[in-house]
Protein backbone atom coordinates (compact mmCIF):
# COMPACT_ATOMS: atom_id res chain seq x y z
CA UNK A 1 0.00 0.00 0.00
CA UNK A 2 1.17 3.56 -0.59
CA UNK A 3 2.76 5.59 2.15
CA UNK A 4 0.20 8.39 2.18
CA UNK A 5 -2.52 8.42 4.83
CA UNK A 6 -5.96 7.37 3.60
CA UNK A 7 -7.11 10.99 3.73
CA UNK A 8 -4.14 12.22 1.73
CA UNK A 9 -4.71 9.54 -0.85
CA UNK A 10 -8.41 10.39 -1.16
CA UNK A 11 -7.48 14.03 -1.62
CA UNK A 12 -5.05 13.10 -4.37
CA UNK A 13 -7.65 10.87 -6.06
CA UNK A 14 -10.13 13.76 -5.94
CA UNK A 15 -7.80 16.35 -7.51
CA UNK A 16 -9.52 18.44 -10.16
CA UNK A 17 -12.80 16.63 -9.59
CA UNK A 18 -14.84 19.10 -7.54
CA UNK A 19 -16.98 19.68 -10.60
CA UNK A 20 -18.48 16.19 -10.45
CA UNK A 21 -20.72 17.17 -7.53
CA UNK A 22 -22.58 19.50 -9.88
CA UNK A 23 -23.21 16.85 -12.55
CA UNK A 24 -26.81 15.76 -13.13
CA UNK A 25 -27.21 12.42 -11.40
CA UNK A 26 -24.48 12.87 -8.81
CA UNK A 27 -27.26 13.19 -6.22
CA UNK A 28 -29.94 10.54 -6.56
CA UNK A 29 -32.82 13.00 -6.14
CA UNK A 30 -36.54 12.22 -6.01
CA UNK A 31 -37.74 12.86 -9.53
CA UNK A 32 -41.33 12.87 -10.59
CA UNK A 33 -42.40 13.09 -14.18
CA UNK A 34 -46.01 14.18 -14.28
CA UNK A 35 -47.12 17.69 -13.54
CA UNK A 36 -49.34 16.25 -10.86
CA UNK A 37 -47.06 14.08 -8.70
CA UNK A 38 -50.09 12.08 -7.63
CA UNK A 39 -50.04 10.45 -11.08
CA UNK A 40 -46.48 9.34 -10.37
CA UNK A 41 -47.59 7.86 -7.07
CA UNK A 42 -50.55 6.08 -8.64
CA UNK A 43 -48.34 4.52 -11.32
CA UNK A 44 -45.92 3.39 -8.64
CA UNK A 45 -48.74 1.82 -6.68
CA UNK A 46 -50.11 0.12 -9.80
CA UNK A 47 -46.71 -1.40 -10.54
CA UNK A 48 -46.28 -2.58 -6.96
CA UNK A 49 -49.73 -4.13 -7.01
CA UNK A 50 -48.88 -5.83 -10.30
CA UNK A 51 -45.81 -7.36 -8.70
CA UNK A 52 -47.69 -8.44 -5.57
CA UNK A 53 -50.39 -10.01 -7.71
CA UNK A 54 -47.76 -11.92 -9.69
CA UNK A 55 -46.24 -13.24 -6.46
CA UNK A 56 -49.59 -14.82 -5.62
CA UNK A 57 -50.02 -16.28 -9.11
CA UNK A 58 -46.48 -17.64 -8.99
CA UNK A 59 -47.18 -19.34 -5.67
CA UNK A 60 -50.40 -20.75 -6.97
CA UNK A 61 -48.74 -22.19 -10.06
CA UNK A 62 -46.02 -23.78 -7.93
CA UNK A 63 -48.60 -25.13 -5.49
CA UNK A 64 -50.64 -26.73 -8.26
CA UNK A 65 -47.52 -28.18 -9.86
CA UNK A 66 -46.37 -29.73 -6.61
CA UNK A 67 -49.82 -31.12 -5.85
CA UNK A 68 -50.00 -32.65 -9.30
CA UNK A 69 -46.50 -34.14 -9.21
CA UNK A 70 -45.94 -34.87 -5.50
CA UNK A 71 -49.46 -35.21 -4.22
CA UNK A 72 -48.78 -32.76 -1.38
CA UNK A 73 -47.38 -29.32 -0.74
CA UNK A 74 -45.76 -27.53 2.21
CA UNK A 75 -44.30 -24.02 2.54
CA UNK A 76 -40.83 -25.62 2.64
CA UNK A 77 -41.48 -27.43 -0.63
CA UNK A 78 -42.50 -24.15 -2.25
CA UNK A 79 -39.34 -22.41 -1.05
CA UNK A 80 -37.13 -25.26 -2.23
CA UNK A 81 -38.90 -25.61 -5.58
CA UNK A 82 -36.66 -25.44 -8.65
CA UNK A 83 -38.73 -25.46 -11.84
CA UNK A 84 -37.81 -27.64 -14.80
CA UNK A 85 -36.77 -25.61 -17.85
CA UNK A 86 -40.18 -26.34 -19.42
CA UNK A 87 -42.09 -25.19 -16.37
CA UNK A 88 -39.88 -22.11 -16.04
CA UNK A 89 -40.68 -21.23 -19.66
CA UNK A 90 -44.39 -21.78 -19.05
CA UNK A 91 -44.34 -19.43 -16.05
CA UNK A 92 -42.46 -16.84 -18.02
CA UNK A 93 -45.01 -16.98 -20.84
CA UNK A 94 -47.81 -16.64 -18.32
CA UNK A 95 -46.06 -13.67 -16.68
CA UNK A 96 -45.49 -11.91 -19.96
CA UNK A 97 -49.07 -12.37 -21.08
CA UNK A 98 -50.26 -11.10 -17.72
CA UNK A 99 -47.97 -8.05 -17.82
CA UNK A 100 -48.96 -7.15 -21.35
CA UNK A 101 -52.65 -7.53 -20.56
CA UNK A 102 -52.57 -5.46 -17.38
CA UNK A 103 -50.47 -2.62 -18.75
CA UNK A 104 -51.44 -2.61 -22.43
CA UNK A 105 -53.13 0.78 -22.28
CA UNK A 106 -50.03 2.64 -21.11
CA UNK A 107 -48.47 3.15 -24.53
CA UNK A 108 -51.58 2.75 -26.67
CA UNK A 109 -51.11 6.18 -28.17
CA UNK A 110 -47.67 5.65 -29.66
CA UNK A 111 -47.79 2.58 -31.85
CA UNK A 112 -46.36 -0.91 -31.54
CA UNK A 113 -43.46 -1.76 -29.25
CA UNK A 114 -40.08 -2.76 -30.61
CA UNK A 115 -38.08 -5.83 -29.80
CA UNK A 116 -37.85 -6.25 -26.03
CA UNK A 117 -34.15 -6.64 -25.48
CA UNK A 118 -31.42 -5.02 -23.49
CA UNK A 119 -30.27 -1.97 -25.37
CA UNK A 120 -26.69 -0.93 -24.82
CA UNK A 121 -23.93 0.54 -26.85
CA UNK A 122 -21.70 -2.32 -25.79
CA UNK A 123 -23.93 -5.03 -27.06
CA UNK A 124 -25.42 -3.45 -30.11
CA UNK A 125 -24.18 -0.63 -32.33
CA UNK A 126 -27.03 1.71 -33.09
CA UNK B 1 -14.42 -25.06 0.24
CA UNK B 2 -12.97 -23.73 3.43
CA UNK B 3 -15.36 -23.64 6.36
CA UNK B 4 -17.94 -21.49 4.69
CA UNK B 5 -21.19 -23.39 4.90
CA UNK B 6 -23.08 -21.91 2.02
CA UNK B 7 -25.82 -24.55 2.28
CA UNK B 8 -27.28 -23.18 5.48
CA UNK B 9 -26.76 -19.61 4.30
CA UNK B 10 -28.24 -20.03 0.84
CA UNK B 11 -31.30 -22.07 1.65
CA UNK B 12 -32.52 -21.68 -1.91
CA UNK B 13 -29.17 -22.42 -3.51
CA UNK B 14 -27.56 -20.72 -6.50
CA UNK B 15 -28.85 -19.34 -9.76
CA UNK B 16 -25.84 -19.86 -11.98
CA UNK B 17 -23.03 -18.32 -9.93
CA UNK B 18 -25.31 -15.93 -8.06
CA UNK B 19 -27.06 -16.68 -4.78
CA UNK B 20 -30.80 -17.12 -5.10
CA UNK B 21 -32.92 -14.66 -3.16
CA UNK B 22 -33.94 -16.03 0.21
CA UNK B 23 -37.68 -16.28 -0.46
CA UNK B 24 -39.69 -17.59 -3.40
CA UNK B 25 -41.81 -14.43 -3.16
CA UNK B 26 -38.74 -12.20 -3.61
CA UNK B 27 -37.73 -14.14 -6.70
CA UNK B 28 -41.24 -13.87 -8.14
CA UNK B 29 -41.25 -10.14 -7.44
CA UNK B 30 -37.95 -9.71 -9.30
CA UNK B 31 -39.13 -11.93 -12.17
CA UNK B 32 -42.04 -9.57 -12.59
CA UNK B 33 -39.81 -6.50 -12.46
CA UNK B 34 -37.40 -8.01 -14.96
CA UNK B 35 -40.10 -8.79 -17.51
CA UNK B 36 -41.84 -5.48 -16.89
CA UNK B 37 -38.56 -3.75 -17.74
CA UNK B 38 -38.33 -5.66 -20.98
CA UNK B 39 -41.95 -5.11 -21.96
CA UNK B 40 -42.65 -1.63 -20.59
CA UNK B 41 -39.18 -0.10 -21.01
CA UNK B 42 -36.70 -1.68 -23.39
CA UNK B 43 -39.38 -2.48 -25.97
CA UNK B 44 -40.43 1.18 -25.96
CA UNK B 45 -36.91 2.60 -25.97
CA UNK B 46 -36.81 3.51 -29.68
CA UNK B 47 -40.35 4.88 -29.70
CA UNK B 48 -39.78 7.10 -26.69
CA UNK B 49 -36.39 8.25 -27.98
CA UNK B 50 -37.89 9.31 -31.30
CA UNK B 51 -40.92 10.91 -29.72
CA UNK B 52 -38.76 12.93 -27.31
CA UNK B 53 -36.30 13.96 -30.01
CA UNK B 54 -39.25 15.16 -32.12
CA UNK B 55 -40.59 17.23 -29.23
CA UNK B 56 -37.16 18.75 -28.63
CA UNK B 57 -36.73 19.60 -32.32
CA UNK B 58 -40.13 21.24 -32.39
CA UNK B 59 -39.30 23.25 -29.28
CA UNK B 60 -35.99 24.31 -30.85
CA UNK B 61 -37.77 25.48 -34.00
CA UNK B 62 -40.34 27.42 -31.99
CA UNK B 63 -37.90 29.11 -29.62
CA UNK B 64 -34.66 29.21 -31.60
CA UNK B 65 -32.63 27.13 -29.16
CA UNK B 66 -32.43 23.46 -28.36
CA UNK B 67 -33.18 22.73 -24.70
CA UNK B 68 -30.10 21.08 -23.20
CA UNK B 69 -30.26 21.23 -19.41
CA UNK B 70 -32.06 18.31 -17.80
CA UNK B 71 -34.70 20.68 -16.38
CA UNK B 72 -35.33 22.31 -19.74
CA UNK B 73 -35.50 18.94 -21.50
CA UNK B 74 -37.86 17.51 -18.94
CA UNK B 75 -39.99 20.64 -19.22
CA UNK B 76 -40.49 19.89 -22.91
CA UNK B 77 -40.72 16.12 -23.18
CA UNK B 78 -42.65 15.22 -20.03
CA UNK B 79 -45.70 16.99 -21.39
CA UNK B 80 -46.18 13.87 -23.51
CA UNK B 81 -47.91 11.40 -21.16
CA UNK B 82 -46.24 8.32 -22.69
CA UNK B 83 -42.79 9.82 -22.13
CA UNK B 84 -43.59 10.69 -18.53
CA UNK B 85 -44.97 7.17 -18.13
CA UNK B 86 -41.81 5.61 -19.54
CA UNK B 87 -39.55 7.43 -17.13
CA UNK B 88 -41.86 6.86 -14.17
CA UNK B 89 -41.93 3.13 -14.94
CA UNK B 90 -38.17 3.04 -15.40
CA UNK B 91 -37.40 4.80 -12.14
CA UNK B 92 -39.95 2.84 -10.12
CA UNK B 93 -38.85 -0.56 -11.41
CA UNK B 94 -35.22 0.33 -10.80
CA UNK B 95 -35.87 1.50 -7.24
CA UNK B 96 -38.05 -1.46 -6.46
CA UNK B 97 -35.69 -4.25 -7.43
CA UNK B 98 -32.78 -2.78 -5.47
CA UNK B 99 -34.97 -2.47 -2.43
CA UNK B 100 -36.44 -5.95 -2.66
CA UNK B 101 -33.09 -7.65 -3.23
CA UNK B 102 -31.45 -5.84 -0.32
CA UNK B 103 -34.40 -6.74 1.92
CA UNK B 104 -34.24 -10.37 0.89
CA UNK B 105 -30.54 -10.96 1.60
CA UNK B 106 -30.86 -8.54 4.51
CA UNK B 107 -32.79 -11.22 6.41
CA UNK B 108 -29.41 -12.91 6.90
CA UNK B 109 -27.18 -9.84 6.84
CA UNK B 110 -24.93 -10.89 9.71
CA UNK B 111 -24.46 -14.41 8.29
CA UNK B 112 -23.46 -12.99 4.92
CA UNK B 113 -21.02 -10.62 6.59
CA UNK B 114 -19.58 -13.57 8.49
CA UNK B 115 -19.15 -15.48 5.22
CA UNK B 116 -17.22 -12.54 3.73
CA UNK B 117 -15.01 -12.35 6.83
CA UNK B 118 -14.18 -16.03 6.49
CA UNK B 119 -13.60 -15.79 2.76
CA UNK B 120 -11.11 -12.95 3.36
CA UNK B 121 -8.83 -15.57 4.89
CA UNK B 122 -9.59 -18.47 2.53
CA UNK B 123 -8.36 -19.65 -0.87
CA UNK B 124 -8.17 -20.48 -3.69
CA UNK B 125 -7.02 -17.04 -4.76
CA UNK B 126 -6.88 -14.11 -2.36
CA UNK B 127 -8.28 -10.71 -1.54
CA UNK B 128 -6.69 -7.63 -0.03
CA UNK B 129 -8.57 -4.52 1.05
CA UNK B 130 -8.11 -1.66 3.43
CA UNK B 131 -10.73 -1.09 6.13
CA UNK B 132 -9.43 2.49 6.47
CA UNK B 133 -9.68 3.34 2.78
CA UNK B 134 -11.20 6.78 2.20
CA UNK B 135 -13.22 7.00 -1.02
CA UNK B 136 -12.90 10.00 -3.31
CA UNK B 137 -16.33 11.65 -3.64
CA UNK B 138 -16.68 10.66 -7.30
CA UNK B 139 -16.74 6.99 -6.29
CA UNK B 140 -19.54 7.35 -3.75
CA UNK B 141 -22.38 7.96 -6.19
CA UNK B 142 -25.41 5.64 -6.07
CA UNK B 143 -24.64 4.33 -9.56
CA UNK B 144 -27.80 2.92 -11.16
CA UNK B 145 -29.46 4.41 -8.04
CA UNK B 146 -28.42 1.35 -6.05
CA UNK B 147 -28.56 2.60 -2.45
CA UNK B 148 -24.95 2.85 -1.25
CA UNK B 149 -23.54 2.34 -4.74
CA UNK B 150 -20.40 0.22 -5.12
CA UNK B 151 -18.68 1.44 -2.03
CA UNK B 152 -21.14 2.29 0.73
CA UNK B 153 -22.56 -1.03 1.98
CA UNK B 154 -20.80 -4.21 3.08
CA UNK B 155 -23.33 -6.36 1.22
CA UNK B 156 -23.65 -3.97 -1.71
CA UNK B 157 -21.95 -6.37 -4.11
CA UNK B 158 -24.30 -9.22 -3.23
CA UNK B 159 -27.24 -6.97 -4.03
CA UNK B 160 -25.48 -5.78 -7.18
CA UNK B 161 -25.00 -9.39 -8.34
CA UNK B 162 -28.72 -10.18 -8.48
CA UNK B 163 -29.58 -6.65 -9.58
CA UNK B 164 -27.39 -6.75 -12.67
CA UNK B 165 -29.17 -9.91 -13.79
CA UNK B 166 -32.32 -7.85 -13.93
CA UNK B 167 -30.45 -4.91 -15.40
CA UNK B 168 -29.27 -7.04 -18.30
CA UNK B 169 -32.83 -8.10 -19.03
CA UNK B 170 -32.49 -11.48 -17.36
CA UNK B 171 -29.70 -12.47 -19.75
CA UNK B 172 -26.21 -13.53 -18.81
CA UNK B 173 -27.07 -16.39 -16.48
CA UNK B 174 -23.98 -18.17 -15.22
CA UNK B 175 -22.08 -15.07 -16.34
CA UNK B 176 -22.17 -16.13 -19.98
CA UNK B 177 -22.06 -12.54 -21.23
CA UNK B 178 -18.93 -11.76 -19.24
CA UNK B 179 -17.30 -15.01 -20.20
CA UNK B 180 -17.90 -14.34 -23.87
CA UNK B 181 -16.24 -10.92 -23.44
CA UNK B 182 -13.32 -12.60 -21.68
CA UNK B 183 -13.00 -15.05 -24.55
CA UNK B 184 -12.93 -12.20 -27.07
CA UNK B 185 -10.40 -10.12 -25.14
CA UNK B 186 -7.39 -9.44 -27.35
CA UNK B 187 -3.97 -10.78 -26.41
CA UNK B 188 -0.49 -9.32 -27.06
CA UNK B 189 0.78 -9.77 -30.59
CA UNK B 190 3.60 -12.01 -29.34
CA UNK B 191 1.02 -14.28 -27.73
CA UNK B 192 2.61 -14.25 -24.27
CA UNK B 193 0.01 -14.08 -21.49
CA UNK B 194 1.39 -14.64 -18.01
CA UNK B 195 -0.34 -11.89 -16.02
CA UNK B 196 -3.81 -10.51 -16.69
CA UNK B 197 -5.81 -7.90 -14.82
CA UNK B 198 -9.32 -6.56 -15.01
CA UNK B 199 -9.63 -3.09 -13.48
CA UNK B 200 -13.05 -2.15 -12.09
CA UNK B 201 -13.84 -5.85 -11.79
CA UNK B 202 -16.93 -5.57 -9.53
CA UNK B 203 -18.00 -9.09 -8.60
CA UNK B 204 -15.34 -10.80 -10.69
CA UNK B 205 -17.51 -12.24 -13.47
CA UNK B 206 -15.08 -11.26 -16.21
CA UNK B 207 -11.99 -12.03 -14.11
CA UNK B 208 -13.31 -15.57 -13.65
CA UNK B 209 -13.86 -15.79 -17.40
CA UNK B 210 -10.26 -14.69 -17.94
CA UNK B 211 -9.01 -17.32 -15.49
CA UNK B 212 -10.94 -20.00 -17.35
CA UNK B 213 -9.46 -18.84 -20.62
CA UNK B 214 -5.90 -18.48 -19.28
CA UNK B 215 -5.72 -21.17 -16.57
CA UNK B 216 -1.94 -20.91 -16.29
CA UNK B 217 -1.81 -17.12 -16.04
CA UNK B 218 -1.91 -15.10 -12.82
CA UNK B 219 -5.26 -13.33 -12.98
CA UNK B 220 -6.08 -10.21 -10.98
CA UNK B 221 -9.32 -8.35 -10.43
CA UNK B 222 -9.02 -4.90 -8.92
CA UNK B 223 -11.75 -2.46 -7.94
CA UNK B 224 -11.99 0.68 -5.87
CA UNK B 225 -14.82 -0.79 -3.78
CA UNK B 226 -13.95 -3.03 -0.84
CA UNK B 227 -17.44 -4.59 -0.87
CA UNK B 228 -16.86 -5.51 -4.51
CA UNK B 229 -13.52 -7.28 -4.22
CA UNK B 230 -14.49 -9.07 -1.01
CA UNK B 231 -17.66 -10.47 -2.51
CA UNK B 232 -15.88 -11.19 -5.82
CA UNK B 233 -13.44 -13.35 -3.88
CA UNK B 234 -16.23 -15.18 -2.05
CA UNK B 235 -18.03 -15.77 -5.35
CA UNK B 236 -14.85 -16.97 -7.05
CA UNK B 237 -14.16 -19.44 -4.24
CA UNK B 238 -17.59 -20.95 -4.90
CA UNK B 239 -16.43 -21.60 -8.46
CA UNK B 240 -13.14 -23.09 -7.27
CA UNK B 241 -11.09 -20.60 -9.27
CA UNK B 242 -7.75 -19.11 -8.30
CA UNK B 243 -8.06 -15.35 -8.89
CA UNK B 244 -6.46 -12.55 -6.90
CA UNK B 245 -8.55 -9.56 -5.94
CA UNK B 246 -7.42 -6.27 -4.50
CA UNK B 247 -9.01 -2.98 -3.58
CA UNK B 248 -7.15 -0.50 -5.77
CA UNK B 249 -8.23 2.57 -7.69
CA UNK B 250 -7.47 1.89 -11.35
CA UNK B 251 -5.68 5.25 -11.51
CA UNK B 252 -3.36 4.39 -8.61
CA UNK B 253 -2.40 0.73 -8.84
CA UNK B 254 -0.04 -0.90 -6.42
CA UNK B 255 1.89 -2.82 -9.09
CA UNK B 256 5.36 -2.30 -10.56
CA UNK B 257 5.96 -0.94 -14.05
CA UNK B 258 5.85 -3.35 -17.02
CA UNK B 259 4.12 -6.04 -14.97
CA UNK B 260 1.05 -7.21 -16.93
CA UNK B 261 0.54 -8.69 -20.39
CA UNK B 262 -3.15 -7.81 -20.59
CA UNK B 263 -5.15 -5.16 -18.76
CA UNK B 264 -8.84 -4.88 -19.48
CA UNK B 265 -11.74 -2.73 -18.30
CA UNK B 266 -15.33 -3.78 -18.88
CA UNK B 267 -18.00 -1.11 -18.34
CA UNK B 268 -15.74 0.89 -16.02
CA UNK B 269 -15.02 3.96 -18.15
CA UNK B 270 -18.58 5.26 -18.47
CA UNK B 271 -18.78 5.23 -14.68
CA UNK B 272 -15.77 7.44 -13.94
CA UNK B 273 -15.15 11.14 -14.70
CA UNK B 274 -13.07 11.99 -17.79
CA UNK B 275 -10.02 13.21 -15.80
CA UNK B 276 -9.99 9.82 -14.07
CA UNK B 277 -10.24 8.05 -17.45
CA UNK B 278 -7.04 9.81 -18.49
CA UNK B 279 -5.29 8.79 -15.28
CA UNK B 280 -6.46 5.20 -15.65
CA UNK B 281 -5.10 5.04 -19.20
CA UNK B 282 -1.72 6.34 -18.06
CA UNK B 283 -1.66 3.88 -15.19
CA UNK B 284 -2.63 0.97 -17.45
CA UNK B 285 0.17 1.94 -19.79
CA UNK B 286 2.60 2.02 -16.87
CA UNK B 287 1.77 -1.42 -15.52
CA UNK B 288 1.66 -3.07 -18.97
CA UNK B 289 4.91 -4.42 -20.33
CA UNK B 290 6.06 -3.27 -23.77
CA UNK B 291 3.95 -5.22 -26.24
CA UNK B 292 1.22 -5.63 -23.63
CA UNK B 293 -2.36 -4.86 -24.54
CA UNK B 294 -5.14 -2.75 -23.04
CA UNK B 295 -8.68 -3.78 -23.95
CA UNK B 296 -11.54 -1.41 -23.24
CA UNK B 297 -15.11 -2.67 -23.33
CA UNK B 298 -17.67 0.06 -23.02
CA UNK B 299 -20.38 2.11 -24.73
CA UNK B 300 -19.90 3.44 -28.21
CA UNK B 301 -18.78 7.02 -28.46
CA UNK B 302 -21.37 9.55 -29.53
CA UNK B 303 -19.53 9.99 -32.83
CA UNK B 304 -20.13 6.32 -33.66
CA UNK B 305 -23.85 6.43 -32.99
CA UNK B 306 -26.80 7.54 -35.01
CA UNK B 307 -28.55 10.60 -33.55
CA UNK B 308 -31.60 10.81 -31.37
CA UNK B 309 -30.36 9.01 -28.28
CA UNK B 310 -28.74 11.98 -26.53
CA UNK B 311 -31.78 12.92 -24.55
CA UNK B 312 -32.29 9.32 -23.45
CA UNK B 313 -28.66 9.27 -22.35
CA UNK B 314 -29.02 12.48 -20.42
CA UNK B 315 -32.15 11.19 -18.71
CA UNK B 316 -30.29 8.02 -17.78
CA UNK B 317 -27.47 10.14 -16.41
CA UNK B 318 -29.63 12.23 -14.14
CA UNK B 319 -32.32 9.82 -13.02
CA UNK B 320 -30.58 6.47 -13.22
CA UNK B 321 -27.36 7.42 -11.44
CA UNK B 322 -25.01 7.63 -14.41
CA UNK B 323 -23.49 11.10 -13.93
CA UNK B 324 -20.30 10.28 -15.83
CA UNK B 325 -21.72 8.47 -18.86
CA UNK B 326 -22.39 11.61 -20.99
CA UNK B 327 -18.79 12.70 -20.41
CA UNK B 328 -17.52 9.31 -21.50
CA UNK B 329 -19.51 9.04 -24.73
CA UNK B 330 -18.42 12.51 -25.83
CA UNK B 331 -14.77 12.36 -24.72
CA UNK B 332 -13.37 10.54 -27.79
CA UNK B 333 -11.82 7.79 -25.77
CA UNK B 334 -9.96 6.41 -28.78
CA UNK B 335 -8.06 9.68 -29.05
CA UNK B 336 -7.38 9.58 -25.30
CA UNK B 337 -5.97 6.07 -25.63
CA UNK B 338 -3.64 7.30 -28.33
CA UNK B 339 -2.64 10.31 -26.23
CA UNK B 340 -1.76 7.92 -23.41
CA UNK B 341 0.61 6.19 -25.82
CA UNK B 342 -1.37 3.18 -27.02
CA UNK B 343 -1.46 2.13 -30.66
CA UNK B 344 -5.05 1.32 -31.57
CA UNK B 345 -5.61 -1.83 -33.61
CA UNK B 346 -8.74 -0.44 -35.24
CA UNK B 347 -10.90 2.67 -35.49
CA UNK B 348 -13.74 0.90 -37.27
CA UNK B 349 -16.88 1.09 -35.08
CA UNK B 350 -17.91 -2.42 -36.16
CA UNK B 351 -14.58 -3.76 -34.95
CA UNK B 352 -14.89 -1.75 -31.74
CA UNK B 353 -18.26 -3.41 -31.24
CA UNK B 354 -16.91 -6.89 -31.74
CA UNK B 355 -13.53 -6.61 -30.08
CA UNK B 356 -13.69 -3.57 -27.81
CA UNK B 357 -11.03 -0.90 -28.17
CA UNK B 358 -7.69 -2.63 -28.35
CA UNK B 359 -4.53 -0.62 -27.69
CA UNK B 360 -1.00 -2.03 -27.82
CA UNK B 361 1.77 -0.59 -25.68
CA UNK B 362 4.57 -0.02 -28.18
CA UNK B 363 7.57 -2.34 -27.90
C1 LIG C 1 -20.36 -1.28 -13.96
S1 LIG C 1 -19.18 -1.83 -12.81
C2 LIG C 1 -18.21 -2.84 -13.88
C3 LIG C 1 -18.41 -4.21 -13.63
C4 LIG C 1 -17.53 -5.30 -14.16
N1 LIG C 1 -16.33 -4.86 -14.80
C5 LIG C 1 -18.38 -6.09 -15.08
O1 LIG C 1 -18.01 -6.26 -16.20
O2 LIG C 1 -19.43 -6.55 -14.65
C6 LIG C 1 -18.02 -0.57 -12.46
C7 LIG C 1 -17.06 -0.95 -11.35
O3 LIG C 1 -15.98 -0.04 -11.37
C8 LIG C 1 -15.60 0.26 -10.05
N2 LIG C 1 -14.88 1.52 -10.04
C9 LIG C 1 -15.36 2.78 -10.09
N3 LIG C 1 -14.35 3.67 -10.10
C10 LIG C 1 -13.21 2.95 -10.04
C11 LIG C 1 -11.83 3.29 -10.02
N4 LIG C 1 -11.43 4.54 -10.05
N5 LIG C 1 -10.93 2.29 -9.97
C12 LIG C 1 -11.31 1.01 -9.94
N6 LIG C 1 -12.60 0.63 -9.95
C13 LIG C 1 -13.53 1.58 -10.00
C14 LIG C 1 -16.88 0.25 -9.27
O4 LIG C 1 -16.64 0.02 -7.90
C15 LIG C 1 -17.64 -0.88 -9.96
O5 LIG C 1 -17.44 -2.09 -9.31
Amino acid sequence: MSKQTPDERAKKLSEGLDYVKELPGFERGHPHYFKDPMIDHLLEIVLQLGAEMWIIRDRQMVTEYLLATEGKVTPEMIEAFKPTPEFREKMKEERRTYTRRVYQSLYEGIGPAGEAAFVSGVLKAR
Amino acid sequence: MGHIDTKSLLTRGFNGNSPELLKRADEAYCDFVSDARNILMYAQFQNIGQLGAGELDAAAKATGNLPNSPEAIKGVVMKVPEIATYFRVKRTLQESYWQRIAESYGMKASEFEQALNEADKTGPGSVTWDPNFVYPAYATVDIHIQPGGYTGKTLGALTYDYGTKIFFGGAGDADSLHHSMADKTATPKDGVVKRVMEVGCSIGQMACGLKKRFPDAEVWGTDIGAPMVRYAHWRTIQQGLDVHYAQMPAEDLDFPDNHFDVVTAHLLFHEIPVPVIKRVLNEAKRVLRPGGVFVLWDFFSAKNRSGGTNFMGLMDACDNGEPYAPGFVTCDVEALMEQAGFTLRSHDPQELGRAGRVGDKPV
